[in-house]
C-alpha cells in the first residue's frame, strides 16, 4: 500500500511537470500527450497489477510484473540511445556555428586589412 | 606557390610567442586558431601580426583544423601544415615536411619522430603507449605508420579540398589517415624531431586519453558511419 501511495505520488509529480513544460511551450503537444499517457498507465498499473498479467501472457512471460520490467528496460535503453544521436547532433550544430562565426569575424577583421593572408 | 602554416592553441600563453617565432623563421604565413582559450592567447598571437581566427567556445582540435583549413582554402593556400603550440615541434622540420609534395610526389606528408628514434626523447611509457596506438590504427584504418599522430603533417591543397573531418577532438587524427585510405591519396613519412619538455608532457594528450579515444573511434565506427 504505501509504495503504491509513493508511486502514484511521484507519478503525480511527474504529470504536473510535464503540464508545466507543455504550458511554457517548452515541449511539442504530442511529447505532452505520450508523456502523460505513460504516467497514467503507470499509475493504473500501481493499482491494477492483474492487469499486467495479460501484457504478461501475450508476451508469453510468466508473471505480469516480469513483463512490464523487460519492456520498460527496452524502452530505456532505446530512449538513452536516441538521445545520443540527438546529444551528437546538437553538438555538431554547434561545432558548425563556432566555426562559421571564427571565419565571419575574420573576414570583417580582414576587410580592415590587418594581417591577412 | 602559397604555403601556409596552422597552429591549433588552446591556453598555450606561455608558449604561443615563441612558437610563432620560431615558424617565422621558415614560414611567413602562419594561421593560428585559438580554440577558445581562456587566457592571453588570443591576444599574444595577434601582436605577433599573423592571422589568428578565435573560436568563441573550446570546440577541440578537429574543429580547430576544420576552421584554419577552410580559411587557407579561401585564401588560396596550397600546401597547409600542421604545427603544435606546445613546442615540441621544430620549425626546421617544416622544409624536410614539404619537400614530398614540392616534387609532386605526396598529397599527404606525416612527421615521424620513430624513422630517426635517436633524435626523440619521448619518455618510455609514452613510446610504449604510441606503439600501441600505431597498431589500433593499423587495425582502424589499414594504413601502417612508423608513428602514431605526433600532429606536424603537411597537405597539399587537393588533399585540403577532399579531406572530410567530422570529430571534434583528437579523434580527427585517426579520422586524417581514414580518409587517406578512402580517397586513395598519396602520402609519405618524413623523419621529424619531437622534444618533450614538462610543459608539453602536461599539455599534450594523456595516456588515459587513449581510452577516451578508442571508444570514440568505436561509436564513430559503428554509429556514426
Amino acid at each position: 500500500m504505501i509504495i503504491q501511495l509513493f508511486v502514484t505520488l511521484v507519478c503525480v509529480l511527474i504529470l504536473f511537470k510535464a503540464f508545466g513544460v507543455y504550458r511554457k511551450k517548452e515541449v511539442r503537444f504530442f511529447t505532452f500527450f505520450i508523456w502523460s499517457l505513460f504516467w497514467i498507465l503507470a499509475i493504473i498499473l500501481v493499482w491494477q497489477p492483474d492487469l499486467t498479467n495479460y501484457l504478461a501472457r501475450f508476451l508469453q512471460v510468466t508473471r505480469g510484473v516480469d513483463a512490464v520490467f523487460y519492456l520498460a528496460f527496452t524502452l530505456l535503453f532505446y530512449l538513452i540511445f536516441r538521445l545520443m544521436v540527438r546529444i551528437e547532433r546538437l553538438d555538431q550544430e554547434i561545432t558548425s556555428l563556432v566555426k562559421d562565426l571564427a571565419l565571419l569575424e575574420r573576414k570583417v577583421h580582414d576587410s580592415n586589412k590587418r594581417n591577412s593572408l | 606557390m602559397k604555403i601556409a602554416v596552422f597552429i591549433a592553441a588552446y591556453n598555450e600563453e606561455k608558449m604561443i610567442e615563441h612558437v610563432i617565432d620560431d615558424v617565422h623563421t621558415v614560414m611567413s604565413n602562419i594561421i593560428v586558431v585559438d580554440d577558445g582559450s581562456t587566457d592571453t592567447t588570443y591576444q599574444r598571437a595577434e601582436q605577433k601580426g599573423v592571422v589568428v581566427l578565435q573560436h568563441c567556445i573550446n570546440r577541440g582540435k578537429g574543429v580547430a583544423i576544420r576552421t584554419a583549413t577552410q580559411y587557407a582554402l579561401e585564401h588560396g593556400v596550397d600546401i597547409l601544415i600542421h604545427f603544435d603550440a606546445d613546442g615540441q615541434h621544430h620549425a626546421n622540420d617544416i622544409p624536410k615536411l614539404i619537400e614530398p609534395i614540392l616534387k609532386g610526389e605526396a598529397d599527404v606528408v606525416l612527421g615521424s619522430r620513430f624513422m630517426h628514434p635517436q633524435d626523440s626523447n619521448a619518455p618510455f611509457w609514452r613510446t610504449f603507449m604510441l606503439k600501441g596506438a600505431i597498431l589500433f590504427s593499423w587495425i582502424f584504418s589499414g594504413i601502417m605508420l612508423s608513428d602514431a599522430h605526433n600532429g606536424l603533417r603537411a597537405f597539399n591543397r587537393h588533399a585540403l579540398k577532399s579531406i572530410i573531418i567530422r570529430e571534434d577532438g583528437f579523434t580527427y587524427a585517426s579520422e586524417i589517415l581514414d580518409e587517406i585510405r578512402r580517397l586513395t591519396l598519396r602520402y609519405a613519412e618524413v623523419p621529424v624531431t619531437i622534444t618533450y619538455s614538462d610543459y608539453s608532457l602536461h599539455k599534450g594528450q594523456s595516456s588515459w586519453n587513449a581510452i577516451r579515444i578508442a571508444y570514440r573511434l568505436f561509436w564513430r565506427t559503428f554509429f556514426l558511419k
